[in-house]
């Protein structure tokens, strides 16, 4: 397992996995790194440098889960990253496996009865995973904020009613996966294919990773500050 | 499912540095004890699954291992002053020394707890599902609730959720829609007499 410092040089970071690049560029650091370190990296941009390598850590090393380190974070800048990675998912990610996957689809000879079920499927995962986000960027992250900065329960409210749902998101990906690698007809391109497929489970390692920092860490903070702050 | 680690070591050097370097990768509960005794105290969760790091001369009896599994599972790693292992070292399912590096110790521990990649690692996976358990799955797909189930089939509410149970096992789908997905894929049931459309 390989765990990164603020002694790390950026280029060591990005080189090792480059799946981390969208989640650093989530903290606002783009390309043109030189030789800059994490720690030089952070304190240029105001990042917390905890928070940076606790995000980048995990994501690369999927054993690895800092509770403690993140749960000193502020909730502000936690809804940030989670937000970053909204917008990541709904302007980018799930737009390019559905290209992939129309385009799996247009090099089908046959009538591909399978691939437009799967094709079915995923139109109908995106249609909840929006109304997920929507759910969250729209009640409660504002929540979040309001709570944190006023410091004033809202009547009515709580973190808790949000706990419940996340494994229905992750599960539908994971199902989605195993329904093509088990059980498709050969009637497809394999590049096309192999394409889509690894898009689809780069998505649902990034996705786990998000309700992770949800469900272990966002939660759990906010359930305090609501104790703290007492009855609604 | 509830990992924790174990270490017996009468060294405090080791029972800190390697607690210390267990803690830096994994979250899983680590418990140090000196003494076989001070473990004895201990008691597992039943169904967790267990890594207990233990110097030779701690190595537990098939007592003491009977009585930490608990229905869940137990690996027994024993600790070595130096790098050859000594004859007749049959109680430990694994080795380390002191001068194995924390790589290694990383991805032994990660090999023990089969860190879950993304398909659920259990036993059923991959079984075929029996007749009734078919006649289940077709009316799952079909949308049919529960109780809709049980009354068709004449088997209970009870039954019925044990039957989806027993098919998400093996077939390691767990949503509805991925279950219609699977029916009509293994041709369970006929996409032309129904729309998929609605149906996922
Ligand atoms: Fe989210
Ligand atoms: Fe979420």
């Amino acid at each position: 397992m390989q765990i990164f410092t603020e002694k790390d040089k950026l280029i060591t970071v990005i080189r090792s996995n480059y799946h981390l690049l969208p989640v650093i560029n989530r903290f606002g650091i783009r390309l043109g790194v030189k030789d800059k370190t994490v720690g030089d990296i952070c304190r240029e941009k105001q990042i917390n440098p905890l928070f940076f390598l606790a995000v980048v850590n995990t994501f690369h090393n999927v054993d690895y889960f800092p509770k403690t380190d993140l749960l000193t974070v502020s909730p502000l800048q936690i809804v940030a990253y989670l937000r970053k990675t909204h917008q990541y998912y709904l302007e980018y990610e799930v737009l390019k496996i559905e290209r992939l996957l129309e385009k799996l689809l247009l090099g089908c000879p046959t009538q591909c009865t399978d691939l437009k079920m799967i094709d079915s499927f995923y139109r109908k995962y995106k249609k909840e995973l929006f109304l997920h986000i929507m759910e969250e960027e729209e009640k409660v992250f504002p929540y979040i904020i309001s709570l944190t900065q006023n410091r004033k329960r809202i009547p009515g409210y709580s973190i808790s009613s949000y706990e419940k749902e996340h494994s229905d998101v992750d599960s539908k990906l994971n199902d989605l996966t195993s329904l093509v690698i088990k059980y498709l007809e050969p009637a497809y391109n394999d590049n096309d294919c192999n394409e889509f497929l690894i898009a689809l489970s780069k998505f649902e390692r990034d996705l786990a990773d998000h309700a992770r920092i949800e469900d272990n860490v966002l939660v759990p903070l906010v359930l305090e500050l609501e104790k703290e702050l007492g009855d609604e | 499912m509830n990992k924790k680690i174990l270490i017996v070591h009468r060294s405090e050097m080791v029972r800190k540095g390697l607690s210390a370097i267990l803690r830096s990768f994994f979250t899983a509960e680590v418990v140090a004890f000196a003494t076989p005794d001070e473990m004895a105290a201990f008691s597992s969760p039943p169904g967790a699954c267990l890594l207990l790091f233990a110097e030779a001369s701690a190595l537990p009896q098939p007592s003491v291992r009977q009585r930490l599994c608990q229905n869940g599972s137990l690996k027994v790693v024993s600790v070595l002053l130096s790098e050859d292992i000594p004859a007749g070292e049959l109680c430990a399912d694994y080795h380390i020394s002191l001068h194995t590096g924390s790589t290694e110790i990383h991805d032994l521990v990660a090999s023990v707890f089969k860190m879950p990649a993304t398909s659920g690692a259990n036993g059923h996976e991959g079984e075929e599902l029996t007749q009734r358990e078919k006649d289940v799955l077709k009316l799952v797909a079909l949308g049919h609730t529960n109780k809709d189930i049980g009354e068709k089939l004449f088997i209970s509410v009870h039954t019925v959720i044990s039957h989806r149970k027993n098919i998400t096992e093996k077939l390691g789908i767990k949503s509805i829609s991925g279950l219609t997905v699977y029916a009509i894929l293994n041709k369970l049931i006929d996409p032309d007499l129904i729309d998929p459309e609605k149906l996922i």
